[in-house]
């Protein structure tokens, strides 16, 4: 600042200013928006019960923020020391051989944009669909009902999914000021969506949801007394839990809130576009990681203690297993049923919604920034960094990823094996490992970026704090990718996935050596870009 | 030119005005701004410049978003390299272009110059040529936060050149009502301006050649300025944010120019 104290100073500018988009608030609604807080509760809600009885949920979502942040805390120190856009990319091919770190950045854009056509898909399943069906029930308008199951048909699916990518892509390509305007519009009213539930579960009880859900529900599923006869039949076909906390599926169980914390971390890719680059990624992404895990929290205590957590387990588990009483247990319906009120529940699931659709164009410009950084360290051919001459941002870009979100989008809704593809995750928390592990030797290999940080003065326990943050995200990193290996349900290792893995590998190998062949034709190397150190 | 001249990079000069002079020629808006706009808006005093030793590190030029492919093409026809990252991260805000083989940097703001406070071109390049106004030349110099003794000299120069008047009185003249309304609405950039112009007199003795009837010419334009501001009328949104003052940011932070991908 000019004046401090009443002091006035003269300042020495070396050279000529730069101004970036996004402020510490735009960073942290960017974070919180990919960790999806309605997703983790949904998801949470829907498996936690039903295939990790005994685990406790809330502890859960403790140990997976406690992680996550020491995870962010690693992606802190890089993003401060290279605040530029890309993500691990701009990390990794500072430290790593460039064949390695263009690899590990396939492999994560490959896992984001797969998983931007997962949330287009849940807007539909979890969000547009019960809503419809609920709306359904009430009215006693089967109109509605046949709409909600209409939504979830393959074609209706793919085509409604492929319009709200298309959308994203439209965003981004007015703009980095208009997406992050939009964003904070989406996320006021997701969050909006998110109180009013914690409200609907405050002043709500066990007693009252199951008065009211048997009285709807009877009639629908032609059962007296639907919610005992729901857990009854869970029991009777293989769903035990005998009322106390299991500890190892309550680590088991933290693979569900860790998956979408990881969005806590995803303002790496624009990190050459953040203001105050120290101070807004630290609130920026723990701030995401600590109001996503209090408001999970919150809601999840509140929902096992009205729902009940026996119910919510056999409801799901009767669900994905085919067995016994159904019905869906998807928790904007739950909170509808709990009111009896359209109104909340289109609120609710509109919430729900909004938070789904904030990890769309989140994860898309997670793409669009690392294809365009490989393509500036031409590593990736030039055009895909094209600038439209109208709209001035990189519409090839955008439009080249928003053809593989919708390509993902149909192998997910028209293919029963992409639909079963849940380890792509595994293969980004390996690759963001690998990254940090690579940031714990960073301020020894490359001092002569390190010296440069803001945070290069700064040491804990003697060691350069980068050293420390890395070390321990690489231990929060490696804890989760063994986590989630030995969790079938949430990733596992099953053989045909872990191909795919392998495959987005050597593909990943296979462009980068095609690409430095082609370069070295040109008369290019490009390996040279790599050695060179940055400005900042 | 001797040598001293040399190293102050005076054929800068000429290489901006023989680009704004091709790029009008092709019907593409440039007009000149920073520390070669101040040396071609104030000739009758550009001794001081000399004086001051003053550098000349890179040619700034205000431009149109409108004609942003034409303004791109144009330097990529002249041997210019763009720094496609800083084009992107701005959404066509700003160029920067360096010359490989001169090393001669190029900045170009699209529709306005945005530091730490606006100031808009579109409607404002036609008032002169081949540089951005005298009114904007102050403005540019007063939006500095973090403000050096270089700035503060180009601004004496600059208020001992021109008189304080209104568009009726010719394009030279610094626009007394253009400030006082933009000052009205903007609390930030009146405390920015304001707190930079009080402070410009403290350096008139850097100047041994300024005489003392100059020194006195230039106090009395700075006041006269500073109470036509203060005395213009506040909009309710420039009361409001006055009342929280400084212990809010109150400018927009600029950042080292770097890599941003």
């Amino acid at each position: 600042m000019a004046q401090t104290g009443g002091e006035q100073r003269i300042f020495l500018r070396k050279a000529s200013g730069l101004i970036r988009t996004a402020s510490g608030t735009d960073t942290f609604i960017y974070n919180l928006g990919l960790v999806s807080v309605g997703l983790g509760v949904a998801s949470i809600l829907f498996y936690g019960p039903a295939y990790y009885p005994g685990g406790d949920l809330v502890w859960s979502c403790l140990l997976a923020g406690v992680c996550m942040a020491m995870i962010a805390f690693g992606f802190i120190t890089w993003t401060i020391t290279l605040p530029r856009s890309g993500g691990i990319y701009v990390f990794g091919s500072r430290i790593l051989p460039p064949g390695l770190a263009l690899t590990m950045s396939l492999v994560e854009i490959t896992a984001w944009l797969f998983y931007c056509a997962i949330a287009a898909y849940w807007i539909i399943l979890l969000g547009l669909s019960p809503a419809l069906t609920f709306i359904g029930y009430l009215s006693g308008n089967d109109a509605w009902v046949a709409a909600g199951a209409w939504v979830v048909e393959p074609w209706p699916l793919f085509l409604i999914g492929s319009g709200i990518l298309v959308l994203s892509g439209i965003i981004l390509s007015a703009g980095m000021k208009f997406y992050l305007m939009t964003q904070r519009i989406i996320f006021t009213s997701a969050l909006v969506g998110s109180v009013i539930l914690i409200v609907v579960l405050a002043t709500g009880s066990n007693a009252d949801f199951i008065v009211s859900f048997n009285q709807l529900m009877g009639p629908i599923l032609e059962v007296d007394e639907p919610y005992q006869a729901i857990i009854a039949s869970g029991k009777e076909n293989g769903w035990a839990w005998d009322g106390t906390t299991d500890w190892e599926q309550t680590w088991l169980v933290s693979n569900w809130p860790f998956l979408p914390l990881v969005g806590a971390a995803f303002s790496i890719a624009i990190g050459g576009e953040v203001k105050s680059v120290e101070r807004s990624q630290t609130y920026g992404m723990l701030g995401a990681v600590c109001g996503a895990t209090l408001l999970w929290v919150i809601t999840i205590s509140l929902a096992t203690s009205v729902f009940g957590y026996e119910f919510l387990g056999t409801a799901a588990y009767n669900l994905l297993e085919g067995v016994g009483v159904q019905t869906d247990p998807t928790i904007t319906l739950l909170a509808g049923v709990l009111t009896g009120s359209p109104l909340v529940c289109i609120l609710v699931s509109l919430g729900f919604m909004f938070w789904m659709w904030m990890w769309i164009p989140g994860m898309h410009t997670f793409g669009v920034r690392a294809i365009v950084a490989w393509s500036f360290d031409r590593v990736a051919p030039e055009p895909w960094a094209r600038i439209s001459p109208t709209r001035h941002t990189p519409v090839v870009a955008i439009i080249f990823t928003m053809f593989v979100n919708i390509l993902f989008m149909a192998l997910f809704v028209f293919t029963e094996f992409f639909s079963a593809i849940v380890i792509l995750i595994e293969a980004a928390v390996l690759a963001w490992s690998v990254v940090l592990g690579a940031g714990i030797f960073f301020p020894y290999m490359r001092p002569q970026i390190y010296e440069k940080s803001p945070i290069a003065t700064k040491n804990i326990l003697g060691l350069p704090m980068m050293t420390v943050a890395c070390a321990l995200g690489f231990a929060a990193s490696q804890f989760y990718f063994w986590t989630l290996w030995s969790d079938p349900v949430a990733a596992g290792h099953d053989p045909q996935q872990l191909m795919i893995v392998a495959g987005v590998f050597i593909i990943g190998f296979a462009f980068y050596f095609v690409m430095k062949q082609i370069r070295k034709a040109q008369g290019v190397d490009v390996t040279l870009a790599f050695k060179e150190i940055p400005i900042e | 030119m001797d040598g001293a001249s040399d190293n102050l990079h005076l054929e800068f000069v000429d290489v901006a005005l023989r680009l704004v002079e091709d790029a009008e020629a092709r019907g593409i808006q440039l007009r000149i701004l920073g520390s070669i706009a101040y040396r071609l808006q104030c000739p009758k005093n550009l001794h001081l410049f000399q004086d001051m030793a003053r550098v000349l590190t890179d040619v700034d030029f205000a431009g149109l978003k409108s004609q942003n492919q034409e303004v791109r093409e144009f330097f990529l026809t002249q041997g210019y390299k763009p720094d496609e990252g800083v084009y992107m991260a701005s959404e066509g805000a700003r160029h920067i272009y360096l010359h490989p083989e001169t090393n001669l940097n190029i900045d170009v703001f699209a529709n306005e110059l945005y530091f730490c406070h606006r100031i808009p071109f579109e409607g404002r390049l036609d008032i002169d040529f081949p540089t951005i106004s005298t009114t904007d030349l102050l403005l540019e110099k007063m939006q500095i936060v973090e403000i050096n003794l270089k700035d503060f000299k180009d601004t004496l120069v600059l208020m001992l050149e021109h008189p304080l008047g209104s568009p009726a009185d010719g394009n030279k003249h610094i626009d007394v009502r253009y400030i006082c309304d933009m000052m009205a609405h903007d609390w930030g950039f009146y405390h920015t301006f304001t707190t930079n112009l009080r402070r410009v007199e403290g350096y008139i003795s850097e100047f041994p050649s300024i005489t003392p009837a100059e020194g006195d010419t230039i106090r009395g334009r700075i006041t006269e300025l500073l109470e036509a501001i203060d005395a213009a009328p506040k909009s309710m949104k420039w009361k409001l944010r006055a009342k929280i003052g400084t212990r809010k940011i109150w400018y927009q932070e600029v950042t080292e120019k770097s890599a941003q991908f």
